[in-house]
């Protein structure tokens, strides 16, 4: 059985959430708030247990110093020891844990050929947010591989449905484009939404005869179809009646080889920048974003670290090669001065008398907890206050408990409560971590 | 060497490899299964709909501009699946693939239009619609695009075709019964030989209703072999089999001087000449493909043959190799570089490629709480890089997996990370001997060359091409190999000769209905 997004928000289920939010982001308009935005940051390759978690008492620790230094940004951090991965599936732990992490589901396919299993969450969350924003969902990051991506399945862990990944931008022209060029101008949308309606029209008649022909797998394929020129035409529609401001017009970004390793240090800022207006102008809503392929293997020269991440560093890292474990340690405060970078960025955004990072939840993940590949105690950290809908926890020691329920936590911040999630219908969100409601 | 370590960590589960006690050779497995209880029902792939890949879309829109027109790279890229670009579950229309579209058809509407042999409001219609579509267009069509017109004239007709569904996808949905109809089953043959929509006689012979008549598909599929897109089109098979979609993007660094800009493109270019030549010019078989003594290297790719090649590199011109060294696809520098690193061989991975896509043999995956061995850092300057390796086989838990798969990759040893020969490694002699096993054609071999040699006598290797050729066809991963026994066996009896195993697939029962879907 195939798992869709349709499915999850079938029919008149998608119909009604989606009339229930555009209720409750009236009244939360109406009373000053704002939506709910939210980032899932994917890291890759695990990180050192011992250097990871922060002594309870100081909350800090060597890797996420960078991060939880800030004391705007710690105050409003959870770190969640505890959470494991154990869905079985096709490839190795890095395919298991980097497509599973937000599907809930193991993976499919074959051993060289794994793919995520179902919808991940912000394509679960996305046609509910349809017509309330112009992107409901963006899915960029940096893969710069120095190669070409060995699987395509590991460069993007945002799913629409069993085996169809969402493509992941990681070029920031076109990302920039996409959002804040002239085509993007009301002007230019309302010329293209002119422009456009008959010629998609006259496609969403040709998909619907289609589909009626069609059993249902095949339809839930065309379903993304129809979806993609409604969204589109909602987009331009919603962009026309925008009044453009200076702060949502940033320069374009100078062009840059986004396939190039050694152009990562410039191109992770940039797209994090990129990201960070695209939800304070309220652009988009959610953002996933890989920060590597899966198993990226880069060798961190900017770090002057020169050896190949993946194999000679994260496989290496028994715990007890104080060499190996240094690298680990450096590749890990790297990664956490850009989650703080972000989280800056969006708390420098005001939003009535608070910040979009008080309304943003960002999570950072981890395909792996460690190097050599366990799946147990995969570093999670929450940033964010999240519109008050959770509490930050400082460092939280929540016990072994499946990473279903990060989805499920996701699900329940961003206003769909659910009990489950994925292929777990009834984990309920991660224990000890407070959701409220304010 | 992602995926080495993938596999250095399945090495920890015994038997975690092997289906079972032992690994049987492909063509026993498939015959015992087929015959067995557990034969899996014959699937036939359902009635639906195929979006096109985004080189089929090149193609489709040439013809229309009357011109080559490339949109391929501007679109948001797919993701290949098993290798292969034209995945029928992975290609859809996403919002980005959506915008990209848009973006990528606007600076053609005006050269479609002047290639149009009309552009008023109905002709015009009715003289693109067809091609595009590869189907007549209804009266109903004419008329949604007559108001297209009325609102914005001619390019925006174009536009409203090129962007509508049926231009993007495929129709095999056929009758309620799953029977396609004659349009449905000319595109399929010409995707399938030529990567684009049927041409003028084919799309007359459908317009005729000649199409259901195996004979009349197979005449046609004949002709279209003769041109030069059906070359294309193989090209393009030869890169999804061999996964050399990522050979592209392959990166050296400054220990190989050789690989330069100019090698890199030519190596492609070379793998390319090879398929052709191979199969449209020369034996056309699969033994061929495995062992052709010639080849048709660029001079920017002499570096790297040196004295392997006995006559000069000089582009599209056969050039005998030493066969003694290099024989056939498996010693071309595209897949010897496309399967290595940056930093040097993957003995694993060229293992793994002939174990599963050359053998189709069944690697299970492995155990969850794997832990990684510890093996030699690769940038360690004293060792070779089989020294590096051997040691999978020194633990009998490693052995368990790599068994299979590293005594076959050191075969290759002798080539390096761009498929340039050496001897030596960090100073040491390189030990190129290879062991195959669990396959009727086990036994050791020393080189590429030998290992082709055995491969070409392989029954489990042709098994495996035809479902290889089945998933480029089909557009689909499902393993429903007993459905291709009686091809295997009048592929084995042609003397594998690689056209008639494309006429064959062409004119199965299978090749002209769908399986109805609730």
């Amino acid at each position: 059985m195939r798992h869709t997004r349709r499915q999850v928000l079938r029919f008149g289920a998608a119909s009604v959430l989606s009339a229930l939010f555009a209720k409750d982001a009236t009244r939360a308009r109406a009373a000053g708030e704002r939506p709910p935005r939210l980032v899932l940051l994917m890291q890759a390759n695990g990180t050192s247990q011992a250097n990871f978690w922060p002594d309870a008492t100081n909350f800090t620790s060597r890797i996420l110093e960078p991060l939880l230094s800030q004391p705007r940004l710690a105050a409003r951090t959870s770190v969640v020891k505890g959470i494991f991965n154990h869905s079985v599936g096709a490839g190795g732990q890095h395919d298991i844990g980097f497509a599973g992490m937000f599907t809930g589901r193991g993976t499919v396919g074959t051993f060289t050929d794994p793919w995520g299993g179902g919808p991940s969450v912000d394509q679960i969350l996305a046609p509910s947010l349809t017509g309330q924003v112009p992107f409901p969902t963006l899915n960029c990051g940096v893969l710069a591989l120095d190669g070409a991506l060995f699987k395509d399945h590991r460069g993007s862990f945002s799913y629409l449905a069993e085996r169809v990944p969402v493509p992941t931008e990681i070029d920031p022209v076109r990302l920039w484009t996409r959002l804040f060029s002239t085509a993007s101008s009301p002007a230019e949308a309302q010329r293209r939404l002119l422009q456009h309606k008959s010629v998609l029209d006259f496609g969403t008649d040709d998909l619907a005869r289609m589909s009626g022909r069609l059993g249902r797998e095949e339809r839930e394929k065309l379903d993304v179809h129809t979806t993609a020129i409604r969204e589109y035409e909602q987009r331009l529609a919603m962009l026309a009646a925008r009044t453009p401001s200076a702060t949502c017009a940033p320069g374009k970004p100078g062009a840059i080889d986004p396939h190039l390793e050694a152009n990562v240090p410039a191109l992770l800022p940039t797209m994090l920048d990129l990201v960070a207006l695209a939800l304070g102008c309220d652009l988009a809503r959610i953002v996933t974003f890989p920060i590597g392929n899966a198993a990226v293997n880069w060798r961190y020269d900017w770090l002057g670290i020169g050896k190949n991440s993946h194999d000679d560093i994260a496989h290496h890292d028994d715990g007890k090669t104080p060499e190996i474990t240094d690298y680990v340690v450096k590749i890990g405060r790297w990664h956490a001065e850009h989650v703080a970078r972000l989280a800056l960025a969006l708390d420098a955004i005001p939003e009535g008398d608070k910040t979009v990072l008080d309304n943003t939840l960002i999570v950072w993940a981890n395909e792996l907890a460690t190097g050599p590949h366990s799946l147990d105690g995969i570093p999670v950290v929450l940033v964010g206050g999240a519109g008050g809908r959770l509490r930050p926890a400082g460092f939280v020691d929540v016990g072994a408990q499946t990473h279903h329920r990060i989805g499920c936590t996701i699900l329940n911040v961003m206003g769909t409560p659910s009990e489950g999630f994925g292929e777990e219908s009834a984990c309920g969100p991660i224990r000890g971590i407070d959701l409220t409601v304010q | 060497m992602k995926r080495l370590f993938a596999i250095v960590l399945g090495c920890a589960a015994a038997a975690a490899c092997k289906e079972g006690d032992v690994a049987e050779p492909t063509a026993t497995r498939v015959a015992k299964l087929c015959a067995s209880a557990d034969a899996p029902p014959l699937t036939r792939a359902n009635q639906r709909v195929r979006r096109l890949a985004d080189v089929e879309l090149d193609a489709v829109l040439s013809d229309l501009a009357g011109e080559p027109v490339v949109v391929s790279s501007s679109l948001i890229p797919d993701p290949r699946a098993d290798g292969y670009d034209n995945d029928a579950t992975a290609l859809v229309v996403s919002g980005p693939k959506l915008e990209s579209y848009l973006d990528a058809i606007e600076p053609l509407l005006d050269k479609i239009v002047a290639h149009a042999p009309c552009a008023t409001r109905d002709c015009l219609a009715r003289a693109i619609a067809p091609r595009a579509f590869g189907r007549p267009i209804t009266d109903e069509e004419v008329a949604k695009l007559g108001s297209v017109f009325d609102a914005g004239g001619a390019r925006l007709v174009v536009e409203a075709i090129l962007l509508s569904p049926s231009t993007l996808y495929r129709s095999e949905i056929g009758a309620a019964d799953g029977q396609l109809d004659d349009f449905e089953i000319a595109s399929q043959l010409s995707f399938f030989l030529t990567g684009s929509r049927p041409d003028d006689a084919l799309y007359a012979a459908a317009t005729r209703g000649e199409l259901h008549d195996p004979k009349v598909v197979r005449a046609h599929a004949e002709r279209l072999l003769d041109t030069p897109r059906a070359r294309q089109q193989m090209r393009r098979f030869a890169i999804g089999w061999l996964e050399l979609g990522r050979l592209a993007g392959a990166r050296r660094g400054i220990e190989y001087p050789k690989f330069t800009p100019e090698a890199h493109a030519a190596m492609t270019e070379e793998l390319g000449r090879f398929v052709e030549h191979t199969l449209f010019d020369g034996d056309g078989t699969f033994e061929a493909l495995l062992t052709s003594d010639v080849t048709y290297p660029d001079p920017a790719l002499a570096p790297i043959y040196g004295n392997d090649a006995l006559d000069a590199p000089a582009g599209d011109v056969a050039v005998r190799v030493d066969a003694s060294k290099r024989k056939g696809i498996l010693s071309l520098p595209a897949f010897l570089t496309g399967h290595a690193t940056r930093d040097g061989t993957n003995p694993v991975d060229r293992g793994l490629f002939v174990r599963t896509r050359l053998l189709c043999a069944q690697i299970g995956p492995p155990p969850r709480a794997a832990l990684a061995m510890p093996v030699d850092v690769l940038s360690d300057k004293t060792t070779t890089t089989r020294q590096k390796f051997e040691k999978h086989g020194t633990d009998p838990v490693c052995a368990t997996c790599h068994s299979l798969l590293d005594p076959v990759g050191f075969g290759f040893e002798k080539f390096d990370a761009i498929g340039a020969f050496r001897d030596t490694e960090n100073g040491q002699p390189v030990d190129d001997t290879g062991v195959l096993t669990d396959t009727d054609v086990a036994g050791p071999f020393a080189g590429p060359a030998q290992l082709a040699d055995k491969l070409a006598t392989s029954v489990d290797a042709k098994v495996c091409f035809v479902s290889q050729l089945a998933r480029f066809a089909d557009g689909r991963a499902e393993d429903d190999v007993c459905r291709f026994q009686e091809l295997t066996t009048s592929f084995s009896e042609s003397g594998g000769r690689i056209r008639d195993l494309l006429l064959a697939w062409v004119t199965r029962r299978d090749f002209f209905r769908r399986k109805v879907s609730p």
